[in-house]
This record gives C-alpha cells, structure tokens and sequence, in this order.
C-alpha cells in the first residue's frame, strides 16, 4: 500500500500553533489575528467568519478593472489598501475625475506615496479611513481624538495644529505606545480668476507652531504688493495673495517663517512638489 | 515528564539508532497504532538510521533527517511528536477532549477524567491502560497532545475523576517549538 502524503499544515507564523488554537495564546488579537488575516485569508475567513479580503489578482471573473473600483463605506476589506486602492477611494470622494489617472499618479509618486497623500488631505481634507484600519485599530471616524494611526499620517493634518497619534491596538504582549507629534504642512496652489488673472492660495499655514495667519497675510501683501487676506473655507484656513506668486511664495515661507522645505508643496495642476 | 521547558541545546549527545532498536521502535508504534502498519516502512525507512537523542536519563527524542519525529520515556510507550502527527493525521491512535480542557492541555496539565468523558469528547471503550493517544480538540482540526492514558476507558468513564491521560507532549511546548535538531 502507497504511504499518503504528508499534509502541509499551516502554522501561525506569530506564535507558531496551528492557528485554530491561536485565540488561546497572549498575542492572539495583537499580532495572530492581522498575520492570519494578511497571510491566509481563506482560513482566518474559516475559523473566524471574518469577511474575506478582496483580493483583486484572485476574483478574476470580476468584470470591474481594479482602478475604477468604488470602495464602498460597507467594504470590510480586511487587508490594508494598496496605493491604488486608498487614492481611488479618496478622489471618490473628492474628485472623481481624476480616478482615470490614478496609475500614472502613483507611478510619479512610487514610493513617495505618503508625501502624496499628507499633501492631498491638506489641500481637499480628511481621507477616507481604510476599513482594515478600523478594524485593526479598533478606530472610530467620528472620533477626533483617537484617528490617525501609522499609514494615515495625513489623515487629521487639514484640522489646525495636527496631532500624530500612533496607536498599535489594545495589546495584551506588548505595551501600548502612543507617539504624539505635529506636522506642519503647507500647500500653495492657483487658480485662475478671469483671463490671465490668478490667485495664490495658501493652506495650512495654521499647521505650522511660528506662523500667525493675519502676520503671513500682512507679509504677503508687503512681498507681492498686492492685496492678501485669510478666509474661512469649509473650515479650514486659506491665505488668498492676488496674482500668481506660487514660486515666489513658497520660497518666501520657507525663508521668512523658518519652515522646513520639505514640508511646503506646490500644488501644479494636481502635482504636488516641493519648494525648491 | 514533559516537555514543556525542553530546549534543543538539551540534545547534547546524538547516536545513530542501531537497526534492532529501530526495529523495536517501529514494531511498537505499529502495536499501539495498528492503522500505520501498512505505511510505516515508508515513513520511517531502513535507512538512514533514526538518530536518538539522549535528553534526560529516562528521556530519549529520534530524528529523521534532523526532523524530531518519535519519543520515548522509560515508563510511557514509544510517541510520535506532533509535527508529525500533523502530517499524517489519519495514522494514529486517538481520542478527543471536550473544548473545555484545551487551555488546560495548553497550559502543560494532565488531561483529568471529565475532559474525556464530557459531551464533546471521545473515547473509544476499548483502549486500555497505557494505551498511547494523539489527543484531538472538540471543535478542532489538529492534534493538541500527545500521551497515554492512565486508566482503562471503561474506567474513565466510570469513575470520570483524577487523571485520565497523561500528557507528553503538546502543541506549543518546547518540543513543538523545536522544529529540527542539527
Ligand atoms: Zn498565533
């Protein structure tokens, strides 16, 4: 008679056990339940009932092309957004003409994706919260005083004065560190008013601890010789500066409020790069 | 008995098994799990040699090609590990505790009487004392532990008190952590 084949068994690749007896280990929720849910989705969906991750290589009879893709609010996909997937859900919701060129956004942006989205929340405003964040994190959107976590750095930066909080969960192992910073971050952009007449905005000045917005507005009309004033928009603070000084301003800030330059962008046509 | 502390560094001397004991470890394996006997030649072949390890006085662990597969203490039968029994789950003697007992067996405890006997368990009438188990879970797929029982069945189940089996060997032990023994 043969010799049946050896069974290859899935081990918890956290605590090493078969993981249908993980939730009996100290580390169960803190690090066998995201393991599992990321490296074997079908059985975390077994022995949990969670809801399955969607894997866009494996539900192939899928007719929709990943980058149109509308993440639902009720989407509990269980894996973390790919790039593709956290744009395309944020200009769902802001701008949703510019889905179609998401690929070549993120091409541009390979591997400078969170320069990318801090500078897109701080010029449309808050993204949308990755489901596997709420449920890993256990976070509530509604709640300002718990959001933003590791990966959503820029989540909560279009908000005044942003705090980073980073939060890795309610750990039984491993003790629960909450890192909290600010994050200054600027963007200026243009728009035109009528035929060859633009407008400078800037936004989130406020962000940064030295600069007082009716000071920057007083400076700015003193630099450019125009007229300059803060307002209120959706409510967040804009520096509106009559004329196209997007270059000049950038530069301006960096020098006159010893803002860091990494932390100004320009805001080109929906590009954002940084003051040079 | 357990090995709930062991750590690979406790191997310190490694012999190869002569053939006449790879025999004998052979032979009794079969004798407490009958459904391995058309399959154990290819499991555990003639050659290479079993290497024995000797862990304590009356603790001895074999390899094959550096994989733990077997044990054997001086008073208790000969046991597969559980990497093992993983792999070739339908070959071995078993019996199922309640769900009730899995954090106990876990936590390195005997099995106590209850836990073979509650609903959920199984327990074939049969077995006698001494019998080797591979002990599964209610609600389960893999095999938690390893030992043999410290009563008859029948007894068990009558006087469902005190240590039913006695455990060896379980999953998260130090024996399970160590995958291979260079
Ligand atoms: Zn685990």
């Amino acid at each position: 008679m043969s010799c049946p084949a050896p069974l290859s068994i899935i081990y918890c690749s956290k605590c090493g056990v078969p993981p249908e007896y993980c939730p009996f280990g100290p580390d169960f929720q803190s690090h066998c339940m995201p393991a599992l849910i990321r490296e074997h989705p079908a059985l975390a969906q077994q022995l949990y009932g969670t809801q399955e991750a969607t894997d866009p290589k494996s539900d192939s009879d899928d007719p929709a092309p990943t980058a149109s893709k509308t993440v639902s609010e009720e989407t509990t996909n269980l894996e973390p957004w790919t790039p593709t997937e956290r744009l395309t859900a944020f200009y769902n919701k802001y701008d949703p003409t510019k889905i179609p060129s998401i690929p070549t956004i993120l091409t541009k942006y390979s591997g400078k994706e969170d320069a990318l989205f801090t500078a897109l929340t701080v010029k449309y405003g808050d993204e949308p919260l990755d489901p596997y964040l709420k449920v890993k994190y256990g976070i509530v959107e509604e709640d300002d005083e718990e959001v933003v976590s590791e990966g959503v750095s820029g989540l909560k930066l279009a908000q005044g004065l942003a705090t980073k909080k980073v939060f890795t969960g309610k750990a039984r192992g491993t003790s629960v560190k909450s890192v909290e910073k600010t994050c200054t971050r600027i963007v200026i952009s243009k728009s035109k008013l009528q035929k060859k007449k633009w407008q400078t905005i800037v936004i989130g000045l406020e962000t940064s601890p030295t600069i007082k917005l009716k000071e920057a507005s007083q400076a700015f009309r003193k630099r450019f010789a125009g007229s300059s004033s803060v307002k209120d928009v959706a409510g967040r603070k804009e520096v509106i500066i009559q004329g196209d000084h997007v270059e000049e301003c950038g530069r301006f800030i960096v020098e006159k409020f010893k803002v860091k330059k990494e932390e100004v962008w320009i805001d080109e046509d929906g590009e954002f790069v940084n003051v040079c | 008995m357990s090995f709930k502390r062991f750590q690979s560094s406790d191997c310190s001397t490694s012999t190869p098994v002569k053939a006449s004991v790879q025999r004998y470890l052979k032979s009794s394996l079969v004798e407490s799990n009958p459904l391995l006997a058309p399959h154990i030649d290819s499991l555990i072949p003639k050659k290479p040699p079993l290497t024995a390890y000797k862990v304590t006085s009356f603790l001895t662990l074999y390899t094959l090609n550096s994989l733990p597969i077997l044990f054997e203490t001086r008073d208790g039968p000969v046991l597969p590990t559980l990497r093992f029994v993983h792999q070739y789950p339908t070959l071995f003697t078993s019996c199922r505790v309640d769900s009730g007992a899995i954090p106990f067996i876990l936590g390195g405890a005997n099995i106590m009487c209850p836990g073979l006997v509650n609903p959920g368990s199984e327990l074939n009438e049969d077995y006698e004392i001494g019998q080797s188990v591979v002990v599964y879970a209610e609600g389960k797929e893999h095999a938690l532990a390893v030992g043999h029982l410290k009563m008859g069945a029948k007894e068990i189940k009558e006087v469902n008190k005190g240590m039913g089996c006695e455990v060896a060997h379980f999953i998260g032990d130090g024996l399970f952590e160590t995958k291979s023994i260079e």
